[in-house]
This record gives structure tokens, C-alpha cells and sequence, in this order.
């Protein structure tokens, strides 16, 4: 019992605190305003600012007898409740607003690369190897492992996908022409692709964003380093770097893995294969493939970077950031690799 | 009869073959305020992370009014958990959530409280602790440094907690802030009645409190009045009590 009413004065008792709060708020609420004169809380063993809401709202008209001087600061302290202006917005507004900053922000790509660029040429004597080294080693072979085990299993799942077809036409040496081209041309490149924008573009966002958020950048910038030159640049160097070569990579692998198969599959013994591979992978189709390695490490290395860069002084904001780049990676990719199909097709390659 | 809310008895805490605390031990009274005070990398926050149950003692025992807490199952640890409140040295909110919607849902996850009373208990709390109203709809990442804190206490005091621990509160705080903090927290203990305890490197704060206790290589030192710290034989109190940051604040007094 939290109450008892005795000749028309209501004792507030026990704890009034906020393990109690709904015991008491039911009490209170069937409570007949008209049956008692005055609160006496001569017998309050306990009050919090729970308590003391309650009695602000339920006694506010009565008069409060035999009240501790602290309890009756909580009470004070708990009566004033500020008004909430509340914000108001409308889904049209809003709407409007969200396609504006999406446009907004491709310019705002556009012009960070062209900043990036014109600081990166300024400040090129203040590139340190150490970190360039860094870079080569975290961009590259590190992601030799997982290039190694996918490339080979697309040339593998591709040699067995095509067997059987390829069998019931007795065509079974156009296995290496299938495999070869498509992988040259099409295939490693988007593996590495996707595999970068997975790996690099998601940690450069992440050490870019979490730089900004402990104010290393601007600490960089205000002891006059460039954080473009000395961050930035060995991570675009790295990818640009690498792509073509694990695009190589990946393609070796990839036959190897198809080779297998055939030998397998197809009874196309590895020196045939490799026999009519010679004739029939041209210089042309690897060219095909590995020119795309610069443009879609550039692409990853600059959107990993753009969105760490765009990271405000929140620690929360690195995860949206982390994952808007890979999504903004991989789609640029796969827009890109689109558009060189065109070209190619346009010139006739 | 003095009754003790928390008592640490032998404390022993280790990182490896590091030994942080020797032995230590302490007791925090029911109802006052209490600072726990050593220099850095004495072992203060590892105390803190032990008496909130995040970490594991290498021996000895810490009591919760009377209980052992390893002694606790588990029901009584989320009994105990409720009645703490927290705030770390930076931030203790949740940073998917505005401030308001942080104290209510701290209200709402530890007692079965309708949205009115949740809402406008954020509301005086967000008052009590001395922020702007408008506050409660904004992000934790949206306030300076010295608005975060007081958010965090406003968080902290959400449910009323028997016990508070408060890590550096006023470190970061401007002058003003700072002393309006020391008296709120002031006030709160005597009206209340709750149990502040704070690992400050603020001395001006220190003169505030009931009790100090000092930690040095790996033991309280001294646990007492604040005044008392002048007669101390430890070097570091010593070392403490002869800054002239200290002398002024005494002379001021
Ligand atoms: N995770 C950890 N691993 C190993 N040693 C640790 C770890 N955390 C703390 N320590 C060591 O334990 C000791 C106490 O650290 P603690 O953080 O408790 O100090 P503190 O008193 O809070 O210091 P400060 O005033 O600087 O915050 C330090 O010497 C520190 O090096
Ligand atoms: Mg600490």
C-alpha cells in the first residue's frame, strides 16, 4: 500500500520510486479526488523524481503537510516540464531535397578528383616511399589469396557449365576459345573488380573516415602535409598498379582451372589445350581486358577515398560511408566494364 | 549505522603478468559522494570497468549492499544492473538514437513505463542537468563536447539509480559548466539521496566530496575527508597536495 486515507488525509507512503511507479499510478488513479483534505508524507520512506512526478500530476491542487525539505526540492525540481517545439517536414520537401543531394554529390566527385589531382601534382616531393611500400603490399599481395581461390573456381565452374554442351556437338576443343576469351576479356577483370571494391574501396573508406573522425586529417593539414599526397595518392599508385597484374593473375588462373576440367570433362589433354589456346587468345583480347585494370582501380581507389573524405565528425557515420562505397564501387564497375563493351564493339575490337 | 553500498576487499586485477591492483580496498557509504582519485595509469578505470560488472577480478571480492556479485545469478546481476547508473568518460548514449530518444529508451528497457511519463521525464532530466530543450531531438554527434556530457548524465539519471559512477565528468567542461555540474551532483546527493562516485583529475571538483580515496601502485592510500590529504605520508599525495593548483584552491576556500 502505497496510500491509505485516514480522516480525510491522504498518506503518501513506502517508496515512492520507479520500481513502484505503475503500482503507485494505479493506486493514485482510482483515488476519489473529493475524499481527502491534504497529503501528509510524514510517512514517505523513499522519493525519487518518479514519485515526485506522480505527485505533480495527480495533487497538484492539495496541500503537502510534513514534507521533507529534500523531497520537497525533488518536487520543485521535477515541475517544470519544457515545451518540445516540435520540427515539421513534408514528403515532398523531402523528396526534392534527396534527389538534389544526389546530384550534388556527382559534381561534388567530380570536382574532389579534379582537387585531388592538381594536389597530388603540387606536392609530389612530399610522397613517402615507407608508406608507398605500404600501400604496394596491403593493395596487392594481400589480395593475391582470395584472387587465387575465385579465379580458378570461375574457370573451373565455366569449363564444366560449357562441357556438356559443347560435347553433344562433338565440339570439344572450342572449350579453350570459350574459356579463354570470355575470361580475358570479361570475367577477370570484373572478378578483380568486384574483389578490390569489396576489399580496398571499403578499408580506404574506413582509415580515411576514421582519420577524419580523430581529427588526424586536419592535424595533417594544419602541420602543412597533404593529406591527398601522403594518404590519397599511394593508395590510388597501389591499385593502378596492381589491377593489371592480378587481372593477369586471375586469367592464368582461371585457364588453369578450366584446363583441369577439360582434361577431365572433355578428354582435351592439357598440351592440346594449351596448343590451341596459343592460336586462339590474340594479344587484342588480353589487351582488352588488362586496359580496363588502371580504370577500375582508379575508380575504386577514388571512391574508397572520396567517401572517407566525406565522413563528418562522427564515428557513426564511417559504417554508412563503408558500405555506400562498396555499393557505389561495384556499380561503377559494372557501368564501366558496360561502357568499354560498347567502345569496343564501336571500334570494332 | 553507517550502511555500505559498495565494499571492494583485496581487489587484485591483472593484464597479464601486469598487476594493476595489490589488494585493494575500499568502502562507499549509502548516500554520499565519493571520488576516487591517482594518477594515470593507476588503475582507476580498470576499478570502474570492475565494479560495473565488465570485467572479471583476479581476486579478492567487490560487495553490492552486502552480496558478493560473484555470488549473484543472473537475474540479480539484471536486478543489480538497473539500479546503476553510468556515464564514461566521452559519451554514454547510443549514437542511433537523439538524445530524448535515448533517455526514454533507457526508461523504457529497464521499467515497464508508459510514453507520457517517459517523455516527460526526459524532458526534466534534459532540464535538470542544464540543456536546451531542443536538445531532445538532436543526434549524440550533433553536440559539442561539454553538451555530450551533460547528455550523458541526463542519460545516466534517467531511471534514478541508487548508485552513479561518473569517469572525468568535468574534464572537457568549461569553467562554468564545470562548477554547475559539481553543484548539481552536490545537490543530488543531498536530495536524492543517491550515491555518486567519480574518478576525477579535477581538484576544484575533489573539494565537493564527502570522501577521497587515492590510488597509488596498486592501493587506496588514503580514503577520507578531503582535507585531510594534506597529512598523508605518500609520495604521490604529497606530490598532489604541494601543486600549487591545489594550494590556491585551499587558500580560496
Ligand atoms: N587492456 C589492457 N591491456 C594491458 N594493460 C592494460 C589494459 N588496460 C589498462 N592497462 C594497464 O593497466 C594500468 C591501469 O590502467 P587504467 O586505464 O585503469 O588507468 P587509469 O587510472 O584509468 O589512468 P588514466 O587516469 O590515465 O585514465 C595501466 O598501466 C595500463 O597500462
Ligand atoms: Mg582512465
Amino acid at each position: 500500500m502505497f496510500l491509505e486515507i485516514k480522516d480525510r488525509v491522504l498518506y503518501i507512503k513506502d517508496y515512492w520510486t520507479v520500481e513502484n511507479y505503475n503500482k503507485i499510478k494505479k493506486q493514485v488513479k482510482v483515488l476519489s479526488k473529493k475524499s481527502f483534505d491534504y497529503v501528509d508524507a510524514s510517512e514517505l520512506e523513499k522519493l525519487d523524481f518518479y514519485g515526485a512526478y506522480l505527485i505533480n500530476n495527480f495533487f497538484k491542487e492539495y496541500e503537502i503537510r510534513n514534507i521533507s525539505p529534500s523531497y520537497e526540492k525533488i518536487i520543485s525540481m521535477s515541475k517544470e516540464i519544457p515545451q518540445l517545439s516540435k520540427k515539421k517536414s513534408n514528403y515532398l520537401s523531402l523528396i526534392v531535397e534527396s534527389v538534389y543531394k544526389k546530384i550534388g554529390d556527382y559534381f561534388q566527385f567530380i570536382s574532389f578528383t579534379g582537387e585531388i589531382l592538381v594536389d597530388i601534382f603540387r606536392n609530389i616531393k612530399s610522397i613517402e616511399a615507407r608508406t608507398l611500400f605500404k600501400e604496394l603490399e596491403e593493395g596487392g599481395i594481400k589480395a593475391l589469396g582470395i584472387i587465387t581461390i575465385l579465379s580458378f573456381l570461375i574457370g573451373v565452374v565455366i569449363a564444366y557449365q560449357s562441357s556438356k554442351m559443347l560435347a553433344t556437338f562433338g565440339a570439344n576443343i572450342f572449350i579453350v576459345d570459350l574459356v579463354s576469351v570470355s575470361l580475358a576479356r570479361e570475367l577477370s577483370p570484373l572478378i578483380v573488380g568486384i574483389i578490390m571494391a569489396g576489399r580496398s574501396a571499403s578499408s580506404f573508406t574506413a582509415e580515411i573516415g576514421l582519420m577524419k573522425v580523430s581529427e588526424e586529417i586536419d592535424f595533417m593539414k594544419t602541420l602543412g602535409i597533404s593529406p591527398y599526397a601522403c594518404v590519397v595518392f599511394p593508395k590510388i599508385l597501389s591499385l593502378v598498379f596492381w589491377l593489371p597484374i592480378l587481372i593477369t593473375y586471375s586469367l592464368i588462373l582461371g585457364i588453369l582451372g578450366a584446363m583441369i576440367v577439360s582434361d577431365f570433362t572433355l578428354g582435351v589433354p592439357p598440351n592440346q589445350f594449351f596448343h590451341r589456346l596459343t592460336e586462339v587468345l590474340d594479344f587484342d583480347h588480353y589487351l582488352a581486358g588488362i586496359v580496363k585494370g588502371p580504370i577500375f582501380g582508379l575508380t575504386v581507389a577514388l571512391i574508397g577515398v572520396y567517401e572517407g573524405f566525406k565522413v563528418q565528425q562522427k564515428a557513426e557515420s564511417v559504417g554508412f560511408s563503408v558500405t555506400k562505397s562498396v555499393v557505389r564501387t561495384l556499380f561503377a564497375i559494372i557501368v564501366i566494364d558496360a561502357l568499354f563493351s560498347v567502345v569496343y564493339r564501336w571500334l570494332g575490337i | 549505522m553507517v550502511r555500505y553500498i559498495v565494499e571492494v576487499e583485496n581487489l587484485v586485477s591483472k593484464y597479464g603478468e601486469k598487476v594493476v591492483h595489490k589488494g585493494l580496498n575500499l568502502k562507499i557509504k549509502e548516500g554520499e559522494l565519493y571520488a576516487i582519485v591517482g594518477g594515470s595509469g593507476a588503475g582507476k578505470s580498470t576499478l570502474l570497468r570492475e565494479l560495473l560488472l565488465l570485467r572479471k577480478v583476479d581476486g579478492g571480492k567487490i560487495l553490492f549492499k552486502g552480496k558478493d556479485i560473484t555470488k549473484l545469478s543472473q537475474k540479480e546481476i539484471d536486478e543489480l544492473k538497473k539500479r546503476i547508473g553510468v556515464m564514461f568518460q566521452f559519451s554514454t548514449m547510443l549514437s542511433s538514437l537523439t538524445v530524448g530518444q535515448n533517455i526514454i529508451y533507457v526508461i523504457k528497457k529497464r521499467y515497464n513505463i508508459d510514453d507520457k511519463t517517459a517523455i516527460d521525464m526526459a524532458k526534466i532530466k534534459l532540464n535538470l542537468v542544464g540543456l536546451n530543450p531542443d536538445v531532445f531531438f538532436m543526434y549524440p554527434s550533433e553536440l559539442s563536447g561539454g553538451m555530450r556530457k551533460k547528455a550523458s548524465l541526463a542519460v545516466a539519471l534517467s531511471t534514478d539509480p541508487d548508485i552513479l559512477f561518473l569517469d572525468e565528468p568535468t574534464s572537457g567542461l568549461d569553467p562554468i559548466s564545470a562548477e554547475d555540474f559539481d553543484t548539481l551532483v552536490r545537490t543530488l546527493v543531498d536530495t536524492t539521496g543517491i550515491t555518486i562516485v567519480q574518478i576525477t583529475h579535477d581538484l576544484a571538483s575533489l573539494l565537493f566530496t564527502d570522501t577521497v580515496a587515492v590510488i597509488s601502485e596498486g592501493l587506496i592510500v588514503y580514503e577520507g575527508n578531503p582535507n585531510g590529504l594534506l597529512n598523508v605520508e605518500n609520495k604521490w599525495v604529497k606530490n598532489l597536495t604541494s601543486t600549487l593548483r591545489f594550494r590556491r584552491l585551499l587558500n580560496g576556500k
